[in-house]
């Protein structure tokens, strides 16, 4: 297993370098003078000296490769670059935003797997009944009802109606709760839709009739063999779902004024600020790699039958 | 006493009937063999008896009485506790029947804890005295494995052992050696012998395999169309059969015969030169198929005999050029077909043709079969005018013994048997030299595999093609093939003139094939 992991760690690290030589080029086809940005963004009026010492400052005068370079030893020491706007460390700011963000994703992940996986069994056991059909009225509404309406619709109902929750998430528990609500409802759609499917499918194998031909419990088939067996395709799903998370909902944190890595992208894009950009791109390339890497271990947990090969 | 009577039973499912009835017993300790053609209903007196929801077979009248209890009026909870205690089952795939990827052990332990109240350790001491009284060894690394990570045939003996560890009282097998090949078949039919002999336990087997039932039962049941035709001491229904169902399957049930038919040397058609193809398993190479080589003249039907993974269809698939050897030499005519350019291809297609095990896959299942049909007559007879087409169709489907009706249907709506007769239609439709059957008839009942048989032999003999015919069953190779070809692991263990091969096998491994297929033999006839 160990080995294993080591392997799949060795493969990563041409990945990355694949990533951040991507991001890195972004920025140098990306239209537009940056030392001409950095200035402006400061109210610095650009004239062809300060331009110019601007430039040398920032190394722009330097040939793709070299520049490549530089950057990517700043990189392997955590360093991204300075943001055009605030010329605070992008490592900084995104760590900061991370931690927001992750607080909101980790919650809302959780809240949807509980929800979800017993509700999804429940819906595939008691299949065509009438809950069965009400539940799964609910999660195509929770699959087709967009983000934000679900969130002003929140705000509305326990804000505005009920005054139980601040409409501003400021940081609090409080604040939490509904962005976690509006994140989570629609991955419950998913979720639930795709426990149903696989429950189902594993409850119609011949292992599921062998068991019961053997009188085994059928509770204990279903939670020992059918769950354990719908594991591997419910952690697909999640994999996925994981990632957006981690990656911030733009409109949620918007709504909410959640100061996660949604909004500082969503900032740094409206005011042009690369290296902002440039730093989530890898964050999410990180994510995901990691999230592929995690996926896959899980398989191996919960599947014998996946090997190194 | 019976331990299990079905009387006057009719079942079926959604509305449709299947069995009609229906009335058998078993006695203490007795095998009772329900032999029949797939679709005859077997299984369905197997599921009624089980009468699990999931199955969704409904009895709509008659008895079905086990051991004293009125099996259609159980409660779910009554009926759970018989299953797998005093009533088993073994099916046809162990390796599907139990969770592939759990560990042996934990579905032998929920299994036992479902019927007794015992601790683990008791539990295991059970396990391991099953797995010794049925020989089975090495009991921990089995009980540490999940299913899948044994053979096929090991995998059967521990689903035999996980039906007998709570010491039922009567076996439902069905088809339990039909998934397996010839060596793991011996072993299970071994197998319940054994159990019939030292736990005095009764068998309900359900098999189209004559020569197994006639190995191991004491009665038999012939089963045709939902109906029982045929009753009686095993002995006597094979010995003297009286229906003429009976009759008629066992007179198409392939035997080991060492005759051969006569004919004349003639030129060579196809020679293959020490053929090895490798595939990568991981980081290592296996060899698929090693060394092979062969003649093959024309008007001659080659058989290549062994069982599954013994690389007969990688041979195969060689041989038109559906892959290329890494290794070795195919000759068709004078021409190395490995030097054929993609243009090329085509015209080795006019001369080889290939008829695959599963007749309805292999076709197109949103196309007629006369569109089917018509494509190989475009693409490779070179025929465009659509009456002259229509017209081989017909001429074709007339050839192969189908109403040229059938034509107009999809592949789905044709039963199996005429389904490879269109197929192999179609594989002759531009008249080539050499015909490959690739297991071409096991997917079929042995009455419609003696007329494809049949087929196949009249157009050797009217065409003079030649054929090469894989199988994994040797009887039926021994009376159909001028010479044999024994592949085991991707060698040949043995290759000459049938007669030969049959009465004087040189290599074990073909011995061994004979043996199991020669069970028949042994008892009677």
């Amino acid at each position: 297993m160990l080995k294993y992991i080591g392997k799949r760690l060795l493969r990563l690290i041409p990945i990355l370098l694949i990533i951040t030589f991507v991001a890195f080029s972004l920025m140098y086809i990306a239209p537009g003078d940056p030392a001409q940005k950095k200035l402006i963004s400061k109210g610095i009026v650009p004239t062809e000296e300060v331009l110019k010492a601007t430039r040398e400052e920032m190394g722009l005068d330097k040939p793709f490769v070299v520049r490549y370079a530089g950057w990517f030893l700043g990189f392997l020491q955590g360093d991204l670059g300075k943001s055009y706007a605030n010329d605070r460390p992008v490592s900084k700011l995104l760590w900061e935003a991370m931690g927001k963000t992750s607080m909101v994703a980790a919650s809302a992940l959780i809240l949807s797997l509980i929800i979800s996986i017993p509700l999804g069994i429940w819906s595939a056991v008691r299949q065509n009944s009438v809950a069965d059909y009400v539940l799964r009225f609910f999660t195509f509404l929770a699959n087709a009802v967009p983000s934000f309406l679900l969130a002003l619709l929140l705000i509305y109902f326990f804000c505005i109606h009920l005054k139980v929750l601040p409409v501003l998430a400021k940081n609090s528990v409080e604040g939490l709760i509904l962005p976690t609500i509006a994140l989570a409802l629609p991955i419950c759609g998913k979720f639930i839709k795709q426990v149903r499917a696989e429950v189902l499918e594993q409850l119609g194998s011949d292992y599921v009739v062998g068991a019961q031909a053997r009188g085994v419990h059928s509770k204990i088939i279903l939670i020992r063999d059918v769950l354990h067996n719908s594991m591997l395709s419910i952690i697909t799903v999640v994999g996925f779902s994981v990632g957006a998370l981690f990656a911030g909902s733009v409109v949620i944190e918007s709504i909410f004024q959640w100061p996660g890595v949604g909004k500082l992208v969503m900032d740094a894009i409206t005011s042009r600020d690369y290296p902002v950009i440039q730093g989530f791109v890898i964050y999410i390339a990180v994510i995901y790699v990691v999230i592929n890497l995690a996926t896959d271990l899980a398989y191996r947990v919960f599947d014998p039958r996946v090997t190194d090969s | 006493m019976s331990i299990l009577k079905i009387e006057n039973m009719s079942a079926g499912y959604w509305g449709t009937k299947v069995l009609q009835n229906i009335s058998l017993s078993i006695e203490q300790g007795e095998i009772l063999a329900l032999v029949g053609e797939s679709g005859s209903g077997k299984s369905t007196v197997i599921k009624s008896v089980m009468g699990l929801k999931s199955s969704h077979v409904k009895v709509s009248s008659g008895k079905i009485i086990f051991n004293g209890n009125d099996m259609l009026s159980l409660k779910q909870e009554e009926r759970r506790r018989l299953l797998g205690n005093d009533l088993c089952t073994v099916f046809q795939n162990p390796q599907t029947s139990m969770n592939p990827i759990r560990k042996i052990k934990k579905q032998f332990l929920e299994t036992i804890k479902s019927h007794k109240d015992v601790s683990d350790a008791e539990a295991l001491r059970l396990i391991k005295d099953c797995f010794y009284k049925l020989g089975l060894s090495d009991a921990d690394r089995i009980l540490e494995s999940c299913p899948f990570e044994l053979s096929g045939g090991m995998c059967q003996r521990v689903a035999i052992a996980l039906a007998m560890v709570m010491e039922p009282k009567l076996i439902l097998a069905d088809e339990p050696t039909s998934a397996l090949d010839v060596v793991s078949q011996l072993q299970v039919v071994e197998e319940l012998l054994l159990l019939k002999k030292n736990f005095k336990v009764a068998v309900l087997l359900v098999t189209h395999n004559i020569a197994v039932a006639e190995k191991v039962a004491d009665k038999i049941a012939i089963m045709h169309a939902g109906k029982i035709v045929e009753f009686g001491d095993t002995g006597v229904v094979l010995g003297q059969p009286k229906n003429d169902y009976t009759k008629s399957l066992l007179a198409d049930v392939p035997r080991i015969e060492a005759g051969q038919r006569e004919r004349e040397k003639t030129e060579t058609l196809l020679e293959a030169n020490s053929i090895i193809k490798q595939y990568k398993v991981g980081d290592r190479k296996v060899d698929a198929v090693s060394g092979i080589s062969f003649e093959l003249e024309k008007g001659e039907i080659l058989g290549i005999v062994g069982e599954s993974g013994s690389g007969k269809s990688t041979l195969a698939r060689q041989l038109i050029r559906l892959e290329t050897p890494n290794e070795g030499s195919i000759r068709i005519g004078t021409k190395n077909i490995a030097d054929y350019k993609k243009k090329e291809l085509l015209c080795l297609y006019t001369k080889a043709q290939m008829v695959f095990q599963n007749p309805v896959s292999s076709f197109d299942p949103r196309k007629t079969i006369r569109s089917s049909i018509k494509d190989a007559i475009k693409n490779l007879a070179g025929i465009r005018q659509s009456d002259e087409i229509d017209k081989r169709i017909n001429a074709l489907m007339i050839r192969v013994g189908l109403n040229t009706e059938l034509a107009d249907r999809y592949p789905f709506q044709l039963s199996g048997g005429q389904c490879q007769r269109s197929a192999i239609a179609r594989a002759i439709a531009c008249d080539p030299q050499l015909l490959i059957c690739d297991e071409a008839t096991s997917a079929l009942d042995v009455t419609v595999q003696a007329g494809i048989v049949e087929l196949l032999r009249s157009l050797v003999k009217s065409n003079n093609m030649s054929i090469i015919f894989i199988s994994h069953d040797i009887a039926l190779v021994s009376g159909f093939c001028d010479r044999i070809m024994v592949m085991k692991n991707g060698k040949c263990v043995e290759y000459g003139p049938s007669s030969k091969v049959i009465k004087a096998p040189e290599n074990e491994y073909t011995k061994t094939l004979i043996k199991a297929a020669s069970i028949k033999g042994e008892s009677s006839i």
